[in-house]
């Protein structure tokens, strides 16, 4: 077990703000080597979660352990140099007024380690980035993505035991964040190093992580592997948050019809159990969309490789997703079939 | 219409601007005049004989003591401005990272502040004269010191606290304690703030007046201020020579801090507005 938190709250008070529960009792359990991704809108608690494990921030109670080895819990707290752990930030946190061999550099000087060995170890891993020809220039100097590698490459260069990122990705283009991101993944493979990775971005998300937590209120909703998460979410905020475009979540009051109950969608007739509203949800890829019908297509989104189809049947809305040419136009009346659909409680 | 609607807008600003501009100049330009005249009144009797002489006495007959005025200052405004600072800059970055609530304190300081001085020159005079200090240099850098540790502390605290907090989580994570990150984060980053609240602690202390004339007795101690009030005449009548061009010599060591540090005096001002 790399990093494991029990029960882990953080109360904040401030006097504006009163009482704020962040972290409403976190239990986790992050696999040495594994990628591990947080996953949750903003005020969800993630990166305090991330700021707990790194030790910038106090538990109000539970216990955190980084290899087996308690770093917060009753009568203990480590500080955050003494946790062998490393962060990436969203804005990097570069020391502005150091050069690139400076920043790279600080973490093993603040371990006392000797001049020669601090060369040779940031030498090391600026080659692994390749940003060894920048090591003269000062922060300002590079670009994102530059910044980005040098904000890694500080975080390797102590070979921690736990590498931390928050949303590390956010601040570059979307080019630059898919390369990026192929680029950390293969790191992190290479270097068997376990990391969380804090999110609020589900594709980054589903396309990083080995396994990811949904992470709401100050409490994970959901924990698994991604296309487990995608494939059965456990509630309507799951399956709203994972899946682009979001899937379609409606709320329907079931009709009785022979003794039995159905809920009506587009004009798609689903039984289910009890008399009871239910939440139902259909991913847009899940919509198979037909000619003819009484459902109006009231906008079409060509992205290239797929189209995204806005549909309206009375107060029925609905986006579907397909793949390759769409000959439909907007106007035109289509009907619908689900391949999938999901009933949530909540 | 419109043209002499521009011009009177333009006669209103340019007279506006004669009036402070000359305003501000011309105490300059007569204080110039009478230090380099060899008449103090050149203006009733319109005769102006032009001089050195002001200057020559003032820099090199060691009876005027104008040397040992300039010295003086410059030794206390250097060690208070510098006293000040080491007391402010960890205090700022207390207040900045580590306390609560720094508002309160930040504006109890500048309510203290408030005080006029003359409230603790009774008993400080008391306090210093039971030690023995009195017209010694001690007395002044101390006071001066405290009395700046207000305008020091909110303009370092401003600059600290614009700087963003990830570097200094940064730093934490990366195995630097609370200290260090103040010696290798915070300090180098609050140069420019830390420059300016130096220069204007400096000015502060040299240009102070009340406390230099209470707690200095003689040359020994005393400042440029006091010291140019207490010129004394052969006869009883007041030098206005040796005054005013004391009064320009004396800007000299500020005009030069200033010119030497405008750059950051500028960006350490508005730095806490202006910082990403």
């Amino acid at each position: 077990m790399s990093a494991e938190l029990k029960g882990v709250k953080k109360v904040f008070s401030s006097i504006l703000r009163g009482r704020v529960e962040a972290l409403r009792g976190i239990d986790l359990k992050v696999e040495e080597g594994e990628f591990f991704v947080i996953l949750g809108p903003s005020g969800s608690g993630k990166s305090t979660l991330l700021n707990i494990l790194a030790g910038l921030e106090k538990p109000t109670s539970g216990e955190v352990y980084i290899k087996g080895r308690m770093v917060a819990g009753e009568g203990v707290f480590l500080n955050p140099g003494e946790r062998r752990v490393a962060m990436v930030f969203q804005n990097y946190a570069l020391y502005p007024h150091m050069t690139v061999r400076g920043n790279i550099a600080f973490p093993l000087r603040m371990e006392g380690m000797n001049k020669k060995e601090i060369e040779r170890r940031v030498r090391e891993v600026a080659l692994l980035l390749g940003i060894e020809h920048l090591l003269n220039s000062k922060p300002a100097e590079l670009s994102g993505g530059e910044k980005q590698r040098v904000a890694i490459a500080r975080a390797l260069v102590r070979e921690p035991d736990l590498l931390l990122m928050d949303e590390p990705l956010s601040n570059l283009d979307a080019r630059l964040r898919i390369k990026m991101k192929e680029e950390i993944r293969k790191l992190q493979r290479s270097l068997g190093l376990t990391t969380i990775y804090v999110t609020h971005d589900q594709t980054e998300a589903m396309t990083l992580a080995d396994r990811l937590a949904v992470m709401r209120e100050g409490s994970i909703e959901q924990m698994g592997e991604p296309m487990d998460i995608y494939r059965n979410p456990g509630n309507t905020f799951v399956a709203g948050f994972i899946g682009n475009p979001p899937m379609n979540i409606v709320k329907k009051k079931p009709a009785i019809e022979e003794g039995k109950y159905f809920i009506d969608f587009l004009g798609v007739r689903i039984e289910v159990d009890r008399g009871e509203a239910v939440y139902l949800g259909v991913r847009p890829e899940d919509i198979e969309v037909k000619r003819g019908g009484s459902i109006e297509v009231t906008m079409i989104e060509r992205l290239g490789g797929e189209a995204l189809i806005h549909l309206r049947k009375e107060n029925d809305k609905a986006i579907a997703k397909i793949y390759g040419d769409c000959d439909l136009s907007e106007g035109e009346r289509v009907e619908v079939m689900f391949k999938k659909y999901y009933l949530f409680d909540s | 219409m419109a043209l002499s609607e521009r011009l009177i807008k333009a006669l209103i600003m340019s007279s506006g601007l004669i009036f402070v501009i000359s305003f501000t100049l011309i105490p300059i330009v007569w204080m110039v005049a009478l230090s380099l005249s060899g008449n103090p009144d050149l203006l009733i009797k319109g005769d102006f004989r032009m001089t050195l002489k002001n200057y020559r006495d003032l820099l090199t007959s060691p009876e005027l003591h104008f040397t040992d005025y300039i010295r003086n200052s410059i030794i206390v405004a250097s060690a208070s401005a510098s006293l000040s600072l080491t007391l402010c800059v960890p205090l700022s970055y207390y207040l900045s990272r580590l306390h609560r609530n720094p508002t309160a304190v930040l504006f109890s300081v500048l309510v203290l502040s408030m005080l006029p001085p003359i409230s603790s020159a009774i008993p400080l005079y008391r306090f210093f004269a039971s030690l023995g200090l009195i017209n010694t240099y001690v007395p002044l850098i101390i006071t001066y010191s405290v009395w700046s540790i207000p305008l020091g502390t909110w303009l370092i605290y401003s600059y600290i606290n614009s700087l963003p907090r990830d570097l200094d989580r940064s730093a934490l994570v990366d195995g630097a304690s609370t200290i260090k990150v103040l010696l290798y984060i915070i300090l180098p980053l609050s140069k420019p703030g830390m420059l300016c609240a130096f220069v204007l602690m400096f000015i502060f202390s040299f240009n102070e007046f009340l406390f230099a004339l209470l707690f200095t007795i003689d040359h020994g101690s005393r400042t440029v201020p006091v010291g140019i009030a207490l010129f004394e005449g052969l006869h009883g009548e007041v030098p206005w020579g040796y005054i005013t061009a004391s009064s320009l010599i004396s800007v000299i060591p500020i005009l030069i801090t200033v010119v030497l540090f405008q750059r950051h005096i500028i960006s350490g001002l508005t730095g806490g507005g202006l910082k990403e």
